[in-house]
């Protein structure tokens, strides 16, 4: 090639070239799970496609966690507002009503309660959130037994939960793989527009971001609804999973299993996450068949040694001189 | 016209500002210079909306902005360059730079000028470099560059000098001095009066939240 006509490189062809290698990916990455997916459902093995559907789900709750971690730079360890509140609006929903239609109903409400409660909290600064989310989401979890429903002049729910309708497991796992592969096909785009570069300004320093007028109480709205609805979806198809509702949905195993599923994933690889969940769900399912609640001995091992963590204390050491 | 009026500004007992009058006008740079504590940086925090005054007022072409939030006076045309720079650092240099033009031009013209700016400021050769990996210097050009995307009328340098070699000192006068010819009004806060000597028009003494013209 004549090097007078070639293309001098210039910093815009270097960030177009960038993100086009971005997109390339993200698509070979779409295909790969639409196919993976498929596979699986073709293969018609019962407990593969519940664990699966299972693993799903949970990835959804992971990808709505990350939208906010990724978008807004804050750590949440209480998506299991959303979640668990969807869940125990569905069966409620469901059991008062008996109309299958409810269940959009209570996954938008209870996403929509859960953004503003979110939105509200995101004015404490970063560290404090970590805490509050976690304190809030823990405090529903102790709340959850009080939840009594009088059917018939029958009392129902407290430990025990709800019960309700059965659907079929393929119909749940069309709906959840539908739904993970939408929301990674959302997020993903979004974070390639230049539309993501604002909300990625506020996460990096939201003073820098305010002296640059962005505004970022608008932006915390956004994030708030953006990633609440989703994990409000999540949280209804778990309780159509399983037809049950308990106060384990809200639990502090859900809280932080999408900061688990993230920890050995790269920076904003939502792909990463996505794979980080399914290996938690399946080898949790595994170690629980040898020894009931022993996955948690996994969870605290991957946080003692996740790089994330390490990262963190190392960083700690830094900021201490120790 | 950027002014301030009879501003005041206090820290529990400790008065940092005292009645502080100061007119900017647009083309026009202006250097203040005073010791640590002198209250340089509050003062170019009140104008820029970080900090509110104790009393007094602040105007921008006669319009009240006193309580009006930073966000709202960036887009008035007010841009404030930190001290300690704090560049947005998971994102790419071309992408700082981008995200703020994106506020004032569409996609494709605030790219256009994201590169303009890259070369204007001698950051094309990192533009695909993270933030968070420049050097100190790199990082202060970048700071004041991103201040500049906004497309102000005014510009608030808080020390930009401050932590730099003489060489990378150099680099940012030079860029001072072009950007004199963009017909915006720049304050410019230093320690010591020499350093701002050639590169303004007006220079200023602050001492004890008093602020004197020299």
């Amino acid at each position: 090639m004549n090097p007078e006509v070639e293309e001098k490189i210039t910093p815009l062809r270097i960030y177009r070239k960038t993100i086009s290698s971005k997109k390339r990916k993200f698509a070979f990455e779409l295909l790969s799970l639409i196919v993976i997916l498929s596979a699986i459902i073709l293969t018609g093995n019962f407990f593969l496609i519940w664990l699966t559907s299972l693993a799903l789900i949970y990835s959804s709750l992971t990808l709505s966690w990350a939208f906010m971690e990724d978008m807004g730079g804050r750590t949440s360890l209480g998506h299991t507002i959303p979640f668990g509140l969807s869940a125990y609006l569905s069966a409620i929903l469901l059991i008062l009503t008996k109309r299958p239609e409810s269940v959009l109903f209570s996954w938008i409400a209870a996403g929509m309660v859960s953004a503003i409660i979110f939105y509200i909290l995101s004015r404490i600064d970063r560290v404090g959130f970590v805490f509050i989310t976690f304190i809030v989401g823990a405090s529903a979890w102790l709340i959850s037994p009080l939840i009594l429903l009088k059917v018939n002049g029958e009392l129902i729910g407290g430990e025990e939960g709800f019960s309700i309708f059965t659907i079929s497991l393929e119909r749940i796992y069309i709906i959840s793989s539908t739904f993970m592969i939408l929301l990674f096909a959302f997020f993903s785009l979004f974070s390639l527009n230049y539309r993501s570069l604002v909300f990625k300004a506020m996460r990096d320093d939201e003073k820098a971001a305010r002296a640059s007028g962005i505004k970022i109480d608008r932006l915390k709205l956004y994030i708030s609804i953006i990633s609440c609805i989703p994990a409000s979806i999540s949280g209804g198809l778990y309780a159509l999973l399983f037809s049950h509702v308990s106060p384990d949905s809200f639990s502090i195993h859900i809280a932080i299993f999408p900061f688990i599923a993230s920890v050995f994933s790269r920076d904003e690889s939502l792909s990463g996450r996505i794979v980080g969940s399914f290996i938690l769900v399946f080898i949790s399912n595994y170690m629980n068949s040898l020894l009931p609640e022993s996955y948690l001995l996994l969870y605290a091992a991957i946080l003692i040694l996740s790089p994330r963590i390490v990262r963190m204390r190392f960083f700690r050491m830094e900021i201490l001189g120790g | 016209m950027l002014k301030l009026r009879d501003v005041s500004k206090k820290f529990n007992s400790l008065m940092v500002l005292k009645k502080i009058n100061l007119d900017i006008r647009t083309g026009e740079t202006i250097g203040i210079y005073g010791p640590n504590g002198s209250g340089k940086s509050t003062l170019l925090k009140i104008l820029s909306g970080f900090t509110k005054p104790s009393c007094g007022k602040v105007f921008i072409n006669d319009r009240d902005i006193t309580e009006m939030p930073a966000e709202k006076r960036a887009e008035l045309g007010i841009a404030y360059a930190f001290q300690i720079p704090r560049p947005f650092e998971r994102l790419t240099v071309f992408e700082n730079i981008y995200t703020t033009s994106l506020l004032r031009s569409d996609p494709e013209e605030a790219a256009i000028k994201t590169e303009e700016l890259l070369y204007q400021f001698e950051l094309s050769d990192v533009s695909d470099s993270i933030a968070a990996n420049l050097s100190q210097g790199e990082m202060k050009l970048l700071e004041i560059c991103r201040s500049v995307a906004t497309q102000p009328d005014f510009l608030l340098l808080d020390e930009p000098f401050a932590a730099l070699d003489k060489e990378n000192a150099r680099v940012i006068r030079r860029k001072i001095r072009m950007l004199r010819s963009m017909d915006m009004g720049i304050v410019i806060t230093a320690h010591r009066s020499r350093i701002l000597e050639g590169l303004v028009d007006r220079i200023m003494k602050i001492e004890y939240g008093i602020l004197n013209r020299e």
